[in-house]
C-alpha cells in the first residue's frame, strides 16, 4: 500500500514538473531550420596529408591541442580529438607510419596511437605515473624500426629524465631508462644506428650549454646501457639548433662562428672526437640568421641521404648533403617563404612556396636532387585576404597516367588553411582564424533599396512639395512591385530547378563564394522580423569575418596583417564597437575595432562598414596608429550629428582624445556627463575620472590628439597582495529592462535597483592561510561606491559571470566541497523609488537590499550569459554553455535569491518557486539538442526584430548559432495554424449574419404590415 | 629568483604583519570596551581613522584635516565623526566659493584601518561629492568605509544627504559652515552564500515525520484513490466507443 501511494506521489510530482518551466522543444524536422553548428580546428601546428590507395584524410595537430583528420575533398572535419588545455594537453608530435597515427602529448607523458581513417582511440601508453610537471622540457621524439624491419615499427620518447620505447603494434612499453647525467641537459636528440653486431642501438644525445653533449647509447632491444661518452663543445649556446643525422652524425648550427658542426658519435671502444667546424663562407652562401632542420621531424632520414636543409635567412634555404666531413649543396632556392619535404618513390622530394612581386600570386615549386620538376611549377592565386605563407605541406603521387602529381597544402599568416591541387586550383579553404574568435557582434541588414527610397518622402529636403512628394511615392511603390514580380518569378523557377538553395546542417566550414554582387546585395536586406543578421567576428591573428547568421557562411573577410590582440590581466581583447547601425539611412553602418600594434605598444584603430567589409577610411586600409599606447577605450552613448557614437580614448599619459575627432565639440558639451574608469589587475586599483578641457597652449592640432585631460576623482584599493582582478563585467549598454520591480503576493511593487553604472570586479586569490577564495565586489563607477562586497571561501575560479538589469550569477569551483556552485545576488531600492525616471550616481537612493542564494550545479561550465531582447518584456533565461557540450537555457525565475525554502501563501501567490539546494537541469533545457559545442570560449546575444526571439552565437573552437524564444513564440502564429479553418468559419458567419439579418428584415417588414 | 624570494618573504611578512596588527586590534577593542565602561565616555575609540578633505577651488589638490571616524570595533557596524577643530572663516569661504563654481568636494582616508599614520609611503583611498549639494544638505553627509576583515580600507564613499543643487550664490553665502554633521558606516565584506542543504535536509525530514506523525492511512487503495480512478475509467470507455485514432500533435512551439 506505502508502495503504491508514493508511486502516486511520483507520477504527481512528475506531471507537477512537466507543466511547470515551460520549456520549449524542437520537432525533428526542425533541426538544422534555425541552427547551425561550425567545427574548428584551430593554428595548425604541424599537417601531414594521407595518401594512396582509397585514404584521403589531412591530420593536423593545431595550438587548441586538437588533432583532426581533415577530408581531403571537401575540407570538412572528418574526426577531431579535444585534449586538455594547458601543458597536459600539448602536442608534442605528430607522427604517420602509413598505417598508423601517433601522437606524444603532455610534453612526452602520453603516446597514442589512433586509426587513421576514424580516429578512434588503438592504444594508450603513459610514460610515468605522474602527472606532468608545469614547466617540462619538450620531449624528443624518434620513430624508428627494430632490427632496420618495418614490421617492427618503434616510438622513443624522452620524459623528465627517461627515455621510454614503445611498440607502435600494440602500444607496449617495450623498455623504459632513465638517462644517466641528465640534470643540466637543455633537451634531447635521439638517434638509432647499428653496432657491430648488427643490433640496433638508440643513442639519447643530452645538449648542455656551454659545456656540450652527452652520449648514451642503449640497445634498442632491451634498453641495457651500452656505453656513455662525451662530446666537449664550448660553443654550445642556449638557442643552438642541432639535428642528427643516419651514419651517427650529429649536425649543429654555430651562429656565433658562422659555420656548421659535424661530429660523429663513435662506439664505445674508440675514443670520442670532437667537432669539426665547415664555416659557410666556404659555400658561398649568403647567411644571415641560419639554422639546420632535419629532412623530417620525428624520423631519421631513409636511407643515408645524410642531407638537411640550411635555412640561411627568412627567405632562402639551401638543401645540402654530408659528403665525408664536408658539406654539398644539392639545391639553392634563393627565394623560399616556407618548404617541406616528403617521400616519392623512396626519394625526398622538397616543394617550396614563395610569393611574387606583387604578392598576389604565390609559386609553388617541386624539387627532386637532381633538380627541379617542372611539370610541379605552380603560380596561384590565393583569396585576396590572406596574408602571407608560413608553411606548406605536400604529397607526391602517381597520377592515372603515371605522371607525378602534387597536393599540397599551404597554411598563411591569416591561419587559413588551403589545399591547392595540381593544376593550381585551390579545392578548399579554411579560415581556422575563426577558431580563435575574440569579439562578436550582431548587425542589422539594411532595408532594401525601395524601402530606403520610402524614408527618402519625408526626408525633409527643402523646396520638396506636396506633389513631388506624392510622385516620388508612386514610383517607389512601383518599383516595389517591380522587384515583388521578379521574386515571385525567382521564387517559381527555383520551385521548377527542384528545391531551394538552402544551406544544412551539413554546411561546409569553408566560405560560400557569392557569384555577383547583385544577388548579394539583394540577399541582404533586412527581413520582416530582422531574424537575418551579419555576425562581425574579430579574431586573434588580426582577422575580421561576416558571417551569415542564416547559415554561417562567410560574407566578407578583411586581414589587418599589422595588428595583434590586446593583452590585460592575462586574457587576450579585440575591442569592437558598433559605433553606427543600419537604422541611419543613407549613413553606412560603422564598426571599429582597437587592436595592438604587431611592432609597437601603440594601438591602432580600424574602421569598417559590416555589411560589406570595406574600410570606412579607404585612406587607412589597415588602420590609423594612434600616438600614444591607450588605457582605456569606451563607447560612449553620445551621439554626432551622423549618428556615429563616439569613443572616448584615454591613454597612459590621463589625457582623452575622441573618435571620430569631429566629434569633439560634442563631446565638450557633454563633459560632465563622462566619466571613465579604469582597473589594474596586479595593483587591484580602481580609478574614477571625469573629464577637463586642455589648457590652449596643450591643445596640438590633428587627428587623435587630445582634447581633454583625465583628472582622477576616485579612488578604490582592493588587496592585491595574494589577489588578482580577474573580471570587471559591465552591463550591456544597450539593455532594455521592460518592468522597474516586481510584484509582491501583497501586491505591493519591490522596485528593482537598477544603476546603469554598476560594474561586478571579481578577485580570486588566496587568503592569509594559502585557501582560496573568491571575492565579488558591485562598484558604481562614477562615485567609486563600493555597494556591495562578498567572499567566497575555499572556493577556486574560472569564475564566469554575468551582469544584467539588477542580478548577477556568478559559477565557480567550490574545493571544500568538491562540487560546482551557482550564486545569484539580485539588488533592490526597497518598496519605494527614490527616482522613477533617471537614477543619478550622485544622488542614489540609499544602500539597496542585496538579495542572495547559492546552488549546487551539477555542470562545470564554458561560458555564460543571458538573453537579451528587443524590449525586454520577455522573461530572461540564463544559457550555460557547459563543458560536457550542451547549451542550457535555464530560466532566471529558478535562480531566483528570493525562492523561499518554506513557502507562505504570499510567496505562492507572487508565483515564487520552493528553494531546493540543487539546480537540476532538465533534458529539455538543452537549446542544442544533439549539436554539442567543445572548447567555447564566450557566448553571445543579441535581439531579434521579434521581441519573444533572441539571437545565440557560441564561439570558440565551436561555433553554434541558434534562436531562443524563453517564452515560446508568444507574438508569432504556429506554423500549424489552420488558416483554412478560420478563413472558412469567419466567411460562413459573415454570410450567416447578412442572410440573417436580410430574412429578420423581411421578417420584421412581414409583421408590419400585419 | 632572488627577487622572487625576496617578494614572496615580503608577503609573508606582510601577512604576518597584518594577522598581529588583527591580534592587535582584537586586544585593543577589548580595553577599549573597558575604557567605555569605565567612564561612559564615547570618544574614546580603538579604531580611528582621519578623513581629509579638499575645497580648494582649481586644478590643485590640496587636503587638509577634517577630522576623524571613529569605530569601535571591526565588526561594529556604526561608527562616529569627530571634527578636531570647525571650519576656519576662509576654509569656509573656499567651500562656499567651490560650491558656486560647481565644484567637487573630495575626501580621503588612508588604506590602513589600523593607525599606521606615521609611514610616509601612505595609500588613500578617495572619493567625491557635488560641493553644492554638501551645502544643499547643511553640511550633512553619510561617509562609508569599506573594509575586509584584516582592516584593510578598500574604499570610501561619501554621499550628501540631499543630492540636488538648487541653491542660488546667495543663499549659498548666507550659509554657515562650521561643523560637519556627519553619519559613518563601516561596511564590511559579507560571507557569500552557501547552498543551503542543511536546512533542506531538516525541512523533509519535518515533512516526513509530519506525515508519519499523521498516522498512516488504512482506507482501501479504491478508497483513497476513487477520484482519479473513475475519470481514467470514464474516458476510457468513451473513447473506446468511438474508435478514431489521431495523431500526437500540440504541444512545442
Amino acid at each position: 500500500m506505502a508502495a503504491s501511494s508514493s508511486i502516486t506521489t511520483v507520477t504527481l510530482v512528475a506531471l507537477f514538473l512537466a507543466h511547470f518551466p515551460s520549456f520549449e522543444a524542437l520537432y525533428e524536422d526542425q533541426v538544422g531550420k534555425f541552427d547551425w553548428r561550425q567545427q574548428y580546428v584551430g593554428n595548425i601546428k604541424q599537417c601531414i596529408i594521407e595518401h594512396g590507395g582509397t585514404r584521403r584524410h589531412i591530420f593536423v595537430s593545431t595550438d587548441a591541442n586538437v588533432l583532426a583528420g581533415i577530408h581531403a575533398k571537401t575540407g570538412n572535419v572528418a574526426w577531431r580529438h579535444i585534449f586538455r588545455q594547458g601543458d597536459i594537453g600539448v602536442i608534442n608530435a605528430l607522427i604517420y607510419t602509413g598505417q598508423e597515427l601517433v601522437t606524444v602529448t603532455g610534453n612526452g607523458f602520453a603516446v597514442r596511437m589512433w586509426d587513421p581513417s576514424s580516429g578512434v582511440l588503438q592504444w594508450e601508453t603513459l610514460t610515468s605515473q605522474t602527472t606532468p610537471m608545469e614547466k617540462s622540457q619538450t620531449p624528443a621524439v624518434l620513430k624508428f624500426n627494430e632490427e632496420n624491419s618495418a614490421k617492427k615499427p618503434r616510438i622513443a620518447v624522452t620524459y623528465a629524465g627517461h627515455v621510454s620505447v614503445v611498440n607502435i603494434k600494440n602500444g607496449e612499453e617495450l623498455w623504459k631508462d632513465a638517462i644517466p647525467n641528465s640534470d643540466s641537459v637543455q633537451d634531447f636528440l635521439l638517434q638509432v644506428s647499428t653496432d657491430e653486431d648488427d643490433d640496433g642501438v638508440l643513442v639519447v644525445i643530452g645538449r648542455v650549454p656551454g659545456i656540450g653533449f652527452r652520449v648514451v647509447r642503449f640497445n634498442a632491444k632491451d634498453g641495457s646501457v651500452l656505453g656513455q661518452t662525451q662530446i666537449p663543445s664550448p660553443w654550445v649556446q642556449e638557442d643552438t639548433k642541432c639535428i642528427t643525422l643516419s651514419g651517427d652524425k650529429i649536425v649543429c648550427a654555430d651562429t656565433q662562428s658562422k659555420s656548421i658542426r659535424i661530429a660523429t658519435v663513435k662506439p664505445k671502444q674508440q675514443t670520442q672526437s670532437g667537432f669539426i667546424s665547415v664555416p659557410l663562407i666556404k659555400l658561398q652562401l649568403q647567411i644571415q640568421d641560419f639554422r639546420v632542420e632535419p629532412l623530417e621531424k620525428f624520423s631519421m632520414d631513409a636511407g643515408d641521404h645524410q642531407s638537411f636543409v640550411l635555412r640561411l635567412n627568412e627567405e632562402s634555404i639551401a638543401w645540402v648533403k654530408l659528403d665525408g666531413d664536408d658539406i654539398r649543396i644539392i639545391q639553392n632556392i634563393p627565394s623560399v617563404l616556407a618548404h617541406s619535404f616528403d617521400l616519392y618513390k623512396e626519394q625526398y622530394m622538397l616543394t617550396t612556396a614563395s610569393e611574387d612581386q606583387s604578392k598576389r600570386f604565390i609559386l609553388l615549386q617541386s624539387f627532386s636532387k637532381d633538380g627541379e620538376v617542372a611539370s610541379l611549377k605552380n603560380r596561384i592565386q590565393l583569396p585576396t585576404q590572406s596574408g602571407s605563407i608560413i608553411m606548406v605541406s605536400a604529397s607526391h603521387m602517381d597520377k592515372k597516367d603515371k605522371s607525378i602529381g602534387s597536393r599540397v597544402l599551404v597554411k598563411t599568416s591569416d591561419e587559413g588553411l588551403h589545399l591547392i591541387q595540381q593544376g593550381g586550383q585551390i579545392t578548399w579553404s579554411r579560415e581556422e582564424s575563426l577558431a580563435s574568435a575574440l569579439s562578436v557582434e550582431m548587425v542589422d541588414l539594411p532595408v532594401s533599396e525601395t524601402e530606403a527610397q520610402f524614408e527618402d518622402e519625408f526626408g525633409t529636403k527643402k523646396g520638396d512639395n506636396i506633389f513631388s512628394m506624392f510622385a516620388r511615392r508612386i514610383s517607389t511603390q512601383m518599383s516595389q512591385l517591380q522587384s515583388y514580380f521578379v521574386h515571385l518569378k525567382k521564387k517559381i523557377e527555383s520551385f521548377q530547378h527542384g528545391g531551394v538553395v538552402h544551406h544544412g546542417v551539413d554546411q561546409l566550414t569553408y566560405a560560400v563564394q557569392y557569384e555577383s554582387d547583385e544577388t548579394m546585395g539583394e540577399y541582404l536586406t533586412r527581413d520582416e522580423f530582422s531574424l537575418h543578421k551579419i555576425i562581425i567576428v574579430a579574431t586573434k591573428p588580426g582577422k575580421v569575418f561576416g558571417l551569415d547568421s542564416e547559415d554561417g557562411a562567410i560574407l566578407w573577410s578583411y586581414f589587418l596583417p599589422n595588428v595583434a590582440p590586446i593583452e590585460r590581466g592575462g586574457k587576450l581583447t579585440l575591442p569592437l564597437m558598433i559605433q553606427r547601425t543600419t537604422a541611419h539611412f543613407p549613413n553606412p553602418p560603422q564598426c571599429t575595432i582597437i587592436a595592438k600594434s604587431k611592432d609597437s605598444d601603440k594601438n591602432v584603430i580600424f574602421s569598417f562598414n559590416p555589411i560589406n567589409g570595406k574600410p570606412s577610411l579607404p585612406e587607412y586600409p589597415v588602420g590609423q596608429v594612434l600616438p600614444n599606447p591607450l588605457r582605456q577605450a569606451t563607447m560612449q552613448n553620445i551621439v554626432d550629428l551622423e549618428f556615429m557614437k563616439v569613443i572616448v580614448l584615454l591613454d597612459k599619459d590621463n589625457k582623452v582624445s575622441v573618435y571620430p575627432s569631429t566629434a569633439e565639440s560634442i563631446v565638450a558639451k557633454n563633459m560632465d556627463k563622462i566619466y571613465l574608469f579604469t582597473a589594474d589587475s596586479t595593483s587591484g586599483a580602481l580609478n574614477g575620472y571625469r573629464l577637463l578641457p586642455l589648457e590652449e597652449n596643450e591643445l596640438l592640432k590633428g587627428e587623435f590628439h587630445p582634447i581633454f585631460s583625465a583628472e582622477e576623482v576616485w579612488h578604490v584599493q582592493l588587496p592585491s597582495l595574494l589577489q588578482r582582478i580577474t573580471h570587471v563585467v559591465s552591463k550591456r549598454p544597450t539593455e532594455e529592462v521592460h518592468s522597474q520591480g516586481r510584484v509582491l503576493g501583497d501586491r505591493t511593487v519591490l522596485y528593482k535597483y537598477l544603476n546603469p553604472n554598476l560594474v561586478v570586479v571579481i578577485s580570486e586569490g588566496e587568503d592569509a592561510t594559502a585557501k582560496s577564495h573568491v571575492t565579488v565586489y558591485l562598484i558604481d563607477v562614477v562615485t567609486g561606491n563600493i555597494v556591495f562586497q562578498t567572499d567566497h571561501k575555499r572556493v577556486e575560479g574560472p569564475v564566469h559571470v554575468v551582469h544584467s538589469e539588477n542580478w548577477v550569477v556568478y559559477h565557480f569551483w567550490n574545493n571544500r566541497f568538491r562540487r560546482n556552485e551557482v550564486t545569484v545576488l539580485e539588488l533592490f531600492e526597497g518598496k519605494s523609488q527614490k527616482n522613477s525616471t533617471a537614477f543619478s550616481s550622485l544622488d542614489p537612493p540609499s544602500a539597496p537590499l542585496v538579495e542572495r542564494q547559492s546552488y549546487v550545479f551539477s555542470e562545470a561550465l564554458q561560458a555564460i550569459t543571458t538573453t537579451q531582447t528587443e524590449k525586454g518584456i520577455t522573461s530572461k533565461h540564463v544559457l550555460m554553455v557547459l563543458q560536457s557540450g550542451g547549451i542550457v537555457s535555464l530560466p532566471k525565475r529558478i535562480l531566483d535569491p528570493r525562492r523561499p525554502l518554506v513557502p507562505t501563501q504570499q510567496h505562492k501567490e507572487e508565483g515564487l518557486i520552493p528553494y531546493t539546494p540543487e539546480l537540476v537541469v532538465p533534458q529539455t533545457a538543452y537549446i542544442n539538442y544533439n549539436q554539442s559545442v567543445f572548447g567555447v570560449r564566450s557566448i553571445h546575444t543579441s535581439p531579434a526584430g521579434l521581441e519573444s526571439t533572441c539571437l545565440v552565437l557560441a564561439y570558440g573552437l565551436d561555433f553554434y548559432f541558434t534562436r531562443a524564444t524563453p517564452s515560446n513564440l508568444f507574438d508569432v502564429l504556429k506554423e500549424d495554424f489552420d488558416y483554412l479553418l478560420i478563413g472558412t468559419v469567419l466567411i460562413g458567419l459573415l454570410v450567416a449574419a447578412i442572410v440573417t439579418r436580410r430574412l429578420a428584415s423581411m421578417k420584421a417588414l412581414r409583421q408590419a404590415w400585419q | 629568483m632572488a627577487a622572487y624570494i625576496e617578494n614572496s618573504s615580503k608577503a609573508a611578512a606582510k601577512i604576518c604583519f597584518q594577522l598581529l596588527l588583527t591580534v592587535c586590534v582584537i586586544f585593543a577593542t577589548k580595553t577599549s570596551k573597558r575604557l567605555v565602561s569605565d567612564d561612559g565616555d564615547d570618544i574614546i575609540s580603538s579604531l580611528s581613522l582621519p578623513i581629509q578633505h579638499s575645497i580648494q577651488t582649481g586644478d590643485q589638490l590640496v587636503f587638509i584635516e577634517r577630522g576623524s571616524l571613529n569605530f569601535k570595533s571591526l565588526t561594529h557596524g556604526t561608527g562616529s565623526y569627530h571634527q578636531s577643530s570647525a571650519l576656519m572663516p576662509h576654509e569656509s569661504n573656499l567651500l562656499k566659493e567651490l560650491a558656486a563654481s560647481g565644484g567637487l568636494y573630495r575626501a580621503r582616508v588612508p588604506t590602513q584601518l589600523l593607525s599606521l599614520q606615521t609611514s610616509e609611503d601612505i595609500g588613500y583611498v578617495s572619493s567625491y561629492m557635488k560641493a553644492c549639494s554638501l551645502l544643499e544638505s547643511n553640511m550633512s553627509d553619510e561617509v562609508t568605509i569599506h573594509a575586509d576583515q584584516s582592516g584593510q580600507v578598500l574604499g570610501i564613499s561619501i554621499l550628501p544627504i540631499k543630492g540636488t543643487c538648487t541653491k542660488s550664490i546667495d543663499e549659498i553665502s548666507a550659509m554657515d559652515l562650521t561643523t560637519f554633521n556627519t553619519t559613518v558606516t563601516l561596511s564590511l565584506v559579507v560571507p557569500g552564500p552557501v547552498p543551503d542543504t542543511q536546512a533542506y535536509l531538516e525541512k523533509m525530514e519535518e515533512e516526513r515525520l509530519q506525515k508519519k506523525a499523521n498516522g498512516t492511512d488504512n482506507r482501501s487503495f479504491f478508497a483513497k484513490y476513487w477520484m482519479y480512478i473513475i475519470p481514467v475509467v470514464l474516458f476510457l470507455m468513451i473513447s473506446g466507443g468511438q474508435e478514431q485514432p489521431r495523431g500526437g500533435g500540440g504541444g512545442g512551439s
